[in-house]
């Protein structure tokens, strides 16, 4: 590290990065605590700062217990969920933009997540009417709905990229089409499951449908968890093959990368990462869109700064648009799929115009 | 390898077929990239001189026929190792994503570390930029480079991919028609960088369209013609008005430089087709 910066005039993109990375965690971390303290049980930073410190057993202070409660019980595991979703939805988004060479390939636009739906639909409708989801589930127990979603997700992936690439090359358009497809295709799939499904199973349908954080809890951070810790690791040590990915599938094999095997794996741990994120909170748009953009923006396109810079503003725009969504409107909740489409629609539409020209839409 | 243990210097094809779409693009391609020179690929369009510049990259795989480096085919050759040894200058190539220049040529420096670019990595993309004659885009956006700024960096990234180590491994440089986007002095600075390559045991072949680019450079000429080989030899050989008209269906005079001595290639004459028939009839 010394030795590199010693190199000097700060030609190399990667000397820089640790700068807005440093700052991305700092802000990161702040709005944890904020958003720790905020909710019907208004709670101080400092009382935050006390709790947490207690819970890891570095003070003996003795916070009062319904605060401690709240705080251990509802929201901890609630913006843990809230990181690990917005950290795999924006990691995955980057990735799967550089397996495409296109900056607009979002899980949701080109149907990962709604593949990744129609997975979890089928298990929690048809779980009961077919022996053998309902064998699968009792097998796999908490396990299943994120299998499912995985299983869904990588479908659609690969059906789209199929669809839209020739030759090694992504066609912009056809990809959007594709995606366009396989969403409607989907869409109809998760309606006829709805009608399928008994009051129950509508219920559980159309919350989860919505894209919602509500059902956070210990069980179900520590079911996500080990899928986005093992897709972040696999992404991460990827990054520097992505890169010279960005430059053309020839010219990745020219420099010695075995491409379809970096494909297959970037593509598979995308979808289960999505998949499994779908699976937990439903379909939350355009975060896998926006993120790794505004990293690239201010940054370039290293992926060694664009995949943690990721994980990071993504667990950043997450936390922050749950805050929204349950302080807003309070005692009420706005799902958080409604507030990331709401924000991140209009970017998509600037996003094409701007480049309109460059990618012939 | 098994199946031949002599040796075989250079990057060579024997007998190379290859298929595409059930259509023959090459068929009984014998040809030889030696260390030390400079062997220019020409024939008319769809003659297959980029499907065989493919096929010595490896990206392409023989139908028929084998290519390989020295004793081993390519298909032995682990991707990672070949790319060590042999670095593509591809014809155009697009990069939608905000990357610095030097970041691009540092991209060249892949195959010899494992992710994380050591500070020697950094000098040599830095030193492929000075020969490339593009210090001075060290910092700006890739994508905002004119085709033919673009084209040097690339140049730049191919040279750092294999900049030549002190050991006199014998090394390959492919070039798909690398003056396609530049002004005359770039295309000179270019091939005269590329040609120097030599003098450090790297062989380079360079797919031509101008003629007088390879009869300027070159060593070595190989004639395609509808995906076999025409004719091959020195460019004084090579470069022949009766060659010319068979290999091109070109009526072509050849004269020579006054202070080369190389071939210099013009047409005969304009071409004075039956135009004013077509328009009046």
């Amino acid at each position: 590290m010394l030795a590199k910066g010693k190199i000097g005039t700060g030609g190399v993109s990667a000397l820089r990065h640790p700068v807005y990375l440093n700052a991305l965690a700092v802000v990161l971390l702040i709005l944890i605590i904020v958003s720790l303290g905020a909710g019907a049980v208004k709670i101080s930073p400092l009382e935050v700062l006390a709790v947490m410190s207690k819970a890891i057993g570095l003070s003996s202070a003795d916070p009062e217990v319904v605060h401690s409660y709240v705080l251990m019980s509802i929201r901890l595991p609630r913006i843990l969920f809230a990181i690990l979703i917005g950290s795999s939805l924006a990691v995955a988004g980057a990735c799967l933009q550089s397996v495409y060479r296109n900056p607009l390939a979002d899980p949701a636009l080109i149907g990962v997540s709604s593949g990744a739906a129609v997975g979890v639909a089928l298990t929690l409708v048809m779980g009961s009417m077919l022996s053998g989801t309902a064998a699968l589930q009792v097998f796999l127990g908490v396990w299943s709905i994120p299998i499912a979603g995985f299983i869904g997700g990588l479908a659609a992936t690969m059906l789209v990229f199929r669809l839209a690439t020739r030759n090694g090359r992504t066609d912009v358009a056809t990809m959007l089409l594709a995606g366009i497809a396989v969403n409607a295709f989907c869409g109809a799939l998760i309606g006829l499951m709805s009608y399928l499904a008994d009051d129950a199973q509508l219920r559980d349908l159309t919350m989860w449908s919505l894209g919602s954080l509500s059902g956070a809890n210990w069980t179900s951070v520590s079911t996500l968890a080990p899928f986005v810790i093992v897709g972040l690791i696999v992404l991460w040590r990827s990054a520097h093959a992505l890169n010279v990915l960005l430059l053309g599938e020839a010219e990745a094999f020219h420099l010695g990368t075995d491409v379809n095997r970096l494909k297959r794996r970037i593509v598979i741990t995308a979808a289960l990462m999505v998949g499994a994120g779908v699976g937990s909170a439903g379909i939350i748009g355009f975060v896998g869109l926006v993120v790794p953009h505004l990293l690239r923006l201010f940054a370039g396109a290293e992926h060694r700064f664009v995949l943690p810079g990721s994980a990071l503003l993504g667990a950043l725009l997450m936390v922050g648009a749950d805050l929204i969504a349950r302080t807003l409107a309070a005692p009420a909740e706005i799902p958080i799929g409604v507030i990331t489409a709401l924000l991140g629609a209009p970017f998509f539409v600037w996003l094409l115009l701007r480049n309109r020209n460059k990618w012939r839409l | 390898m098994t199946s031949s243990s002599s040796y075989r210097p250079g990057l060579w094809t024997e007998n190379l077929q290859i298929k595409q779409g059930g259509k023959v693009i090459l068929d009984g391609v014998n040809l030889r990239v030696s260390p030390g020179q400079v062997t220019a690929v020409v024939g008319p369009s769809g003659a297959g001189k980029s499907t065989l510049l493919r096929a010595l990259a490896g990206e392409v795989r023989p139908s028929g026929g084998r290519v390989g480096i020295g004793p081993h085919e390519l298909r032995e050759i682990p991707i990672a190792k070949m790319a060590r040894v042999r670095a593509v200058l591809p014809q155009d190539s697009s990069l939608n994503f905000p990357f610095k220049a030097l970041d691009v040529v540092l991209m060249g420096r892949a195959p010899h570390n494992s992710g994380m670019e050591r500070p020697e990595d950094i000098d040599i993309a830095r030193r492929a930029m000075a020969y490339s004659r593009i210090s001075h885009l060290e910092e700006r956006d890739f994508a905002t480079l004119s085709g033919g700024e673009r084209q040097r960096v690339h140049f730049a990234r191919a040279l750092a991919q294999i900049w030549p180590n002190g050991t006199q491994t014998p090394m390959y440089l492919l070039l798909d028609e690398p003056t396609a986007h530049l002004d005359m002095a770039f295309a000179q600075a270019l091939m005269g960088g590329a040609a120097h390559l030599t003098t450090n045991n790297i062989g380079v072949l360079g797919v031509f369209h101008d003629l007088n680019l390879a009869a300027q450079y070159a060593d070595h000429v190989v004639v395609l013609r509808a995906g076999r080989l025409f004719t091959e030899g020195t460019p004084a050989e090579v470069f022949q008005p009766d060659k010319l008209r068979q290999a091109f269906g070109w009526d072509a005079i050849t004269i020579q430089h006054p202070t080369t001595g190389r071939p210099v290639v013009l047409s005969a004459e304009g071409d004075k087709g039956d135009f004013e028939s077509i328009i009046s009839a």
